[in-house]
């Protein structure tokens, strides 16, 4: 990439970057939103939880996994009527926030019941013992005993995240997969492909950093 | 009063069934501390959940003020276990939480408006000696710093009883000494009723009234701590007093007593009158006084003449002791 390649690419690598942050962004948001809730029925209806139940931990467990479980490739193709009903569209950076929310918060919601399932058993009696109630059990002291192991799982979500939209943006998701794939590989602009994998670099050590550092903030232990 | 009736508490398990508490009864007067002893297994953990109502016994009632606790549920029972401080032998805080916000926890949760919070838990900081804490996570605390915030939080609602599960087996034993002087402050200066849940013989003798020993699920003994102190075979005064065997000297023209005496019958010369009265030898074999709970509680293993033994054992009894023969 000459000096005159670099004026050239250098806008449409900075749009693809706001692109690919945009849709980790939003997609991020939206798997909080839901995954937690998920994560937190998972781990208070298994054995041991608050509500054990059998045949909701099974079917909650069972849907999750499938979730997993499917190619994100394949995920990506097979809901899209799902994606067109959610945002009117196939392509683009919108079209490519909706199966990476599908595909993410399965993910995280495992994370989730992880980390509540790490909160010693004495803390949640200790609760139970002054009166809380199960909503308040979750609330006042389930979820903020893990937050600092629940943070590093998003943190871990994210930089998957990441890696997906640059597979998305391989069939017309945008972003920095998009532009690698469509001008480094189909027209061999080989220095454009390094960029890329430069800048998701940076992205992933950043979003890594950050993650790190917001957990160690929150975990008093 | 806090009555425990029949509490028995059976655990269904593939193998047949586990009886964990095979009818238990433990009275305790309101404002008294009050001791279960017993080693692991005996059903002190069980007994434990049944009375801070977080399990439900099998059959039996937990009673505080004749308001049967252990049969309630829904908003009740939450409002049952407020009553209910419980202090816990890994001490149990939040790590997420300040010492403020952690001794705040159980006001929160019972919708106690934030100013009254902040008051009672400055309040409540004071009487543990924290309030220098206040800020601290429970990480930057030692042990018993940690305890004392357990025993604050424990504290928080007003409850009417006191709940200790080991609360000083993870500590040291200074720190012990420590935090049970608290528990006893809190019991005189609050008049809040203390159930000690232990396995430590040494807790019992130093800060509780009235003791119940619990052996596989049922109260082997009870009553008050010096009594039991002053009763061979019990697990306090096996515990208190050194053991020992009797075999070397039996069977020579003497035979062996143990004597235990309490309070004021440890306070006569007994052993002078038994010696006087018999014109016989008394050899002490082994033996301690020791005072529990500001009464003196005594155990002696004596060799006496075969002779002389009806004698001394008549004058023993007649000033108060307790005389056993030794096989």
């Amino acid at each position: 990439m000459t000096g005159e390649g670099w004026d050239r690419w250098a806008p449409e690598l900075w749009q693809a970057t706001l692109e690919t942050l945009a849709i980790v962004g939003i997609a991020g948001v939206v798997t909080v939103l839901l995954g937690l809730p998920l994560g937190v029925a998972l781990s208070v209806t298994g054995p041991g939880g608050l509500t054990p139940s059998r045949t909701v931990s099974r079917v909650l467990g069972a849907v999750v996994d499938i979730g997993r479980s499917i190619p994100f490739i394949i995920l990506m193709i097979a809901i899209v009527p799902f994606t067109r009903l959610v945002v009117g569209t196939t392509i683009g950076s919108s079209a490519a926030a909706v199966p990476l929310t599908v595909a993410a918060i399965p993910f995280f919601a495992r994370l989730v019941e992880a980390a509540l399932r790490e909160v010693s058993p004495g803390v949640v009696d200790a609760g139970a013992s002054m009166g809380a109630s199960r909503r308040q059990l979750i609330v006042k002291v389930l979820v903020p005993e893990a937050l600092p192991s629940i943070v590093a799982g998003l943190t871990v979500t994210v930089v998957a995240m990441i890696g997906y939209t640059a597979m998305a943006g391989a069939v017309g998701g945008g972003g920095l997969g998009e532009l690698a794939v469509s001008y480094g590989y189909h027209r061999f602009e080989t220095g454009v492909t390094w960029v890329t994998v430069a800048i998701l670099v940076v992205v992933v050590k950043a979003v890594q950093t950050a993650g790190d550092l917001c957990a160690r903030r929150l975990s008093h232990r | 009063m806090i009555s425990i009736r029949e509490l028995r508490k059976v655990y269904p398990t593939p193998t047949g069934d586990v009886v964990a508490l095979d009818g238990v009864d433990i009275d305790v007067p309101t404002g008294r501390v009050a001791g279960v002893l017993g080693r692991s297994g005996a059903g002190k953990s069980t007994l434990l959940r049944c009375v801070s109502l977080l399990d439900r016994p099998t059959s039996g009632s937990v009673l505080v003020d004749g308001a049967d606790l252990s049969g309630l549920s829904g908003a009740d029972l939450l409002a049952a276990r407020r009553r209910i401080g419980n202090v816990f032998q890994r001490f149990n805080l939040l790590d997420s939480r300040t010492v403020a916000g952690n001794v705040a926890l159980p006001l929160e949760l019972a919708g106690e408006p934030r100013s009254r919070r902040a008051a009672r838990v400055d309040e409540l900081l004071e009487l543990v000696g924290l309030s220098d804490k206040k800020s601290s996570y429970p990480a930057q605390l030692s042990g018993g710093q940690q305890q004392r915030v357990g025993v604050a939080r424990a504290l928080a609602a007003r409850p009417d009883l006191l709940l200790c599960d080991e609360a000083t087996s993870a500590l040291d034993p200074e720190t012990t000494r420590s935090v049970l002087a608290l528990l006893r402050r809190v019991n005189e200066e609050l008049g809040v009723t203390i159930v000690l849940i232990t396995h430590e013989m040494d807790v019992v003798t130093t800060v509780c009234d009235t003791a119940a020993i619990l052996e596989k699920g049922t109260v082997a003994a009870s009553g008050p701590v010096a009594e039991l102190a002053a009763t061979p075979g019990t697990m306090l005064s096996d515990g208190l007093f050194p053991q020992l065997g009797a075999a070397d000297v039996a069977g020579d023209g003497r035979a062996v007593l143990d004597v235990s005496f309490l309070g004021d019958a440890a306070d006569r010369p007994l052993l002078s009158e038994a010696i006087r009265a018999t014109d016989g030898d008394v050899t002490i074999l082994a033996g301690g006084v020791e005072t529990v709970r500001g009464s003196r509680v005594g155990r002696l293993r004596v060799a006496v003449d075969t002779t002389a033994v009806s004698e001394a054992t008549k004058v023993l009894r007649t000033g108060g002791a307790r005389v056993e023969a030794v096989a």
